[in-house]
């Protein structure tokens, strides 16, 4: 068969894979971007394989569902660590490379060899189409017909941004929507693409544990600087790398990714170099001044980045004595605002390499009371519980742009966006 | 029988600038690799070979139509540029209001496109768009009137003659320049992608697959190689060049924009559509006046 | 061959090349789209209804300054042609004109007609 014989020659080039991403995967998610073999699709239209990396929670699962039958026939769905949710789909552990699996996954779909899967939900429309017209232009007078199919006429409250009544359109998005940290799911009203309102439904899923863990038990025991600092850059770097993705600044994302992961392994890196080529880029230029300002005791009980950025030299590594002896003093910046907060991150990870090199594997740290990890002091608890404050993110989406305000959520790690959620969670919130 | 031969040319002319666009492309994210040149040849026939996406109740019309219009508007683009003296396919007095009719419409089509998919973040790419094209044309019909000004006449064929005594680069870098943006907004890729970014889940494009969106990226690779081509026609001097006869000057002039596009897709960042927006307004079009002032004061002088 | 006949040709070959590119059906291009393959992508999220609506059109400011530019245009086009005959008459005539627009996107600006709400 030509047909057939085309497409195993085809499927030679990148795998388009579509990550959902569970807890703990996050960074492994980020560091299989490196690889050139593999494209990780913007929208599972764009994708062949599903891939769910890491624990999904319960509340999770209708959203899967919804997601894995938006990817267009032939599709696979692999499960990288954790259940699986998915009837038929292939599986590995989260502690070996998911690689060969994907490919044997594409090559298989396309070679006719492998079933495409099956939808899991019902064939039925979810939103039936109720209006008159072929474009639901009909309903009787201006007040008429449903809220399917056409929007009501008013929206439900009165919001004149700019004198005019215009309609709301309401959606929850995430927990698998690229542009927002995973796990994170918001009701978002829109007016136009103006942020009407937005309300939290799902905390994001809390740092990676494997990433957490040196910081953790450089409590009791000594931990080595040099490997803390790593992880730190390594943070750092694929938060940057997050955000210059939104801006549309792929190969520079590409390049802290990769910088992320030779962080990790110990080799030497020039990020000094990568992040001057940040600032050439105008990636600052891109946040308006003012941008997702933190209110100042917010940002003190939070502490870390967010309380560095609104410049207050708060760490607890310039109170341990083998920091004092590296030189260390703590970066600060001014304003509290979303370019503020990218600069602390370009600066920590820059300012961490410098650290790792000069105290190579000999010098080692026990922190007293508190360990500064990459997301702020470390909670006691071992869960980020929502802040006294009661400060919730989401007050600060309103009335920005799209796009400004996905700038305002990924210029914050997912600790704080964990910690800046309502003290009572409401009755819709999910299990964190 | 130039007709057919420049016709020919033509279609040629964008068949080879699309494949080296997008091995460019390729090169440019993930570095020269084994099989890149045939990367985008296998990535076509993935794509054929996945099923085609529909959305709820899409616009039916242009949801279809977008795209084939796209590449038309694409071809149209390109009939104007002179492959060698006298080989025009459509060689019209104003050849720089045909181009002009061709920028406004790519506008009209990219936000049927987005709109037509009845899917928010589609709709949230497809209004911002039209919001950020339109000034970019206007600076570049700017600039295409300052180098219609040496010329004495708005045909291409004639823009590139009064070049024989030097580029339009050297004596409009500006121009040049301003022009350039033309080409990243037309395409919307880097600093102008505005339809079918990362922010909105690739924008007009997120809801489409298959032979669809095959389709869609070949027309947008099709519009930088039209661009490429006519930024190479009123800058470059065309088909002007010592040794090698004309067509080939086009196409190694085409490939050297091309080349420039891609890097600038990657070197610069987007911003948000109000800084953009000001930016455009505020700094993009008096710049255009102020070279449209120099030029005329340099061909007067 | 006259131009717009070559204009719509190649246009036409291009149009149709699309199509049948678009329409190109190996077996899954051919299979139709199930409901839940429908709905919009919103990262697993639910829409509460369809996506169309009453938009708040952001390019509206800038279609009507476009429409005052683009008939500024229209009288640069002859203008262009005959630029180097009028000489410097024809600079001090459009440089005018111009002055006058620049004003106009000044007060634009100031009115605060860029910004996006």
């Amino acid at each position: 068969m030509a047909v057939s014989r085309l497409a195993s020659w085809a499927v030679t080039a990148p795998v388009a894979a579509f990550p959902a991403v569970g807890a703990d995967a996050a960074d492994r998610v980020c560091d299989l971007a490196t690889d050139p073999s593999l494209t990780l699709a913007r929208s599972p239209r764009h994708a062949s394989v599903l891939l769910v990396a890491g624990q999904l929670r319960d509340a999770d699962a209708s959203a899967l569902c919804r997601l894995h039958d938006q990817l267009p026939h032939p599709r696979a769905t692999l499960v990288w660590g954790g259940g699986s949710p998915v009837p038929g789909s292939a599986s590995v552990a989260l502690e070996d490379d998911p690689r060969p699996a994907l490919c044997d996954l594409a090559r298989g779909l396309f070679r006719g060899e492998r079933d495409s899967e099956p939808d899991l939900l019902a064939n039925e429309p979810p939103n039936p189409w109720r209006g008159l017209g072929d474009f639901g232009q009909g309903g009787q007078g201006m007040m008429g017909g449903t809220p399917y199919g056409r929007m009501m006429p008013m929206p439900p409250q009165a919001d004149l941004r700019d004198g005019l009544m215009l309609d709301a359109y309401t959606a929850t998005v995430g927990p698998f929507l690229p542009t927002l940290p995973p796990g994170l799911v918001l009701e978002v009203t829109w007016q136009g693409d103006i942020i009407q309102s937005a309300r939290l439904v799902r905390v994001p899923f809390e740092p990676p544990r494997d990433a957490a863990a040196p910081f953790h038990r450089a409590l009791s025991e000594p931990g080595s600087i040099s490997v803390l600092e790593r992880i730190r850059a390594a943070n750092h770097l694929r938060c940057l790398a997050h955000v210059l993705e939104l801006l549309e600044l792929h190969r520079l994302a590409r390049r802290c990714r990769r910088t992320a992961v030779q962080a990790i392994t110990g080799e030497t890196i020039d990020v000094a170099r990568l992040m001057r080529a940040v600032r050439r880029s105008g990636a600052l230029a891109a946040a308006p001044p003012g941008l997702g300002r933190l209110p100042e005791e917010v940002a003190a009980e939070i502490g870390g980045v967010a309380r560095r950025a609104g410049g207050k030299p708060v760490d607890v590594r310039a109170r341990q004595r083998e920091y004092a002896d590296l030189g260390f003093e703590p970066i600060t910046h001014a304003g509290g605002d979303v370019r503020a907060r990218l600069l602390q991150w370009m600066e920590e990870a820059e300012q961490a390499v410098k650290l790792a090199e000069h105290a190579r594997l000999r010098e080692r740290v026990r922190f007293a009371h508190a360990v500064e990890s990459p997301w702020g002091p470390l909670p006691a608890t071992g869960h980020y519980e929502p802040s006294e404050t009661g400060f919730d993110f989401t007050d600060l989406l309103v009335g920005c742009e799209w796009l400004e305000a996905m700038l305002v959520v990924a210029s914050f790690d997912v600790a704080a966006l964990a910690r800046m959620t309502p003290r009572s969670p409401d009755p819709g919130l999910g299990e964190p | 029988m130039t007709a057919a031969f420049t016709l020919v040319g033509l279609l040629l002319l964008l068949a080879l600038g699309v494949w080296s666009a997008a091995v460019c492309d390729r090169v440019a994210l993930v570095g020269a690799g084994r099989g890149v040149i045939a990367h985008p040849l296998r990535q076509a026939v993935l794509l054929l070979a996945q099923q085609q996406n529909e959305t709820e109740r899409p616009d039916w019309l242009n949801w279809k139509l977008a795209p084939p219009l796209y590449l038309a508007l694409a071809a149209a683009g390109l009939s104007v540029v002179p492959l060698a003296p006298g080989a025009v396919l459509a060689d019209v007095d104003a050849g720089i209001v045909l181009w002009g009719a061709v920028e406004a419409l790519t506008v009209v089509v990219v936000f049927l496109h987005g709109w037509s998919a009845n899917s928010q973040l589609a709709l949230i790419a497809a209004y911002r768009y039209v919001a950020i094209g339109l000034p970019v044309m206007l600076v570049s019909m700017f600039v295409l009137i300052a180098a219609a000004l040496p010329a004495e006449s708005l045909a291409i064929s004639a823009i590139v003659e009064s070049q024989r005594a030097g580029w339009n680069i050297l004596g409009q870098p500006l121009g040049f320049v301003l022009f350039l943006l033309l080409g990243l907004s037309l395409s919307f890729r880097g600093p102008f992608n505005y339809a079918d970014s990362s922010d909105v889940a690739g924008g007009t494009a997120t809801e489409i697959s298959g032979a669809h969106r095959l389709t869609w990226e070949i027309a947008r690779l099709a519009i930088l190689v039209a661009f490429a081509a006519m930024a190479a026609a009123v800058f470059l001097g065309g088909y002007l060049g010592p040794l090698l006869p004309g067509p080939l000057w086009v196409f190694l002039k085409t490939l050297a924009v091309l080349a420039l596009m891609v890097a600038a897709t990657h070197a610069f960042v987007r911003l948000p559509p109000a800084r953009m927006l000001t930016l455009l307004w505020v700094a993009g079009l008096p710049l255009a006046f102020v070279h449209l002032a120099i030029v005329g004061l340099e061909v007067l002088g | 061959m006259p131009p717009l006949v070559g204009l719509l040709l190649m246009t036409l070959v291009a149009f149709g090349a699309g199509l049948v590119l678009q329409r190109f059906a190996w077996p899954f291009s051919a299979r139709t789209a199930s409901e839940p393959q429908k709905v919009p992508f919103l990262g697993g999220g639910e829409p509460q209804t369809h996506a169309w609506q009453r938009y708040h059109v952001r390019y509206y400011p800038m279609t009507l300054l476009f429409v005052a530019f683009e008939m500024e245009m229209m009288f640069m086009y002859p203008w262009a042609v005959v630029y180097v005959a009028e000489g410097v008459m024809a600079l001090a005539e459009m440089g005018m004109f111009l002055a006058i627009l620049a004003i106009g996107i000044v007060y634009g600006w100031r009115e605060g007609a860029f910004r996006w709400q």
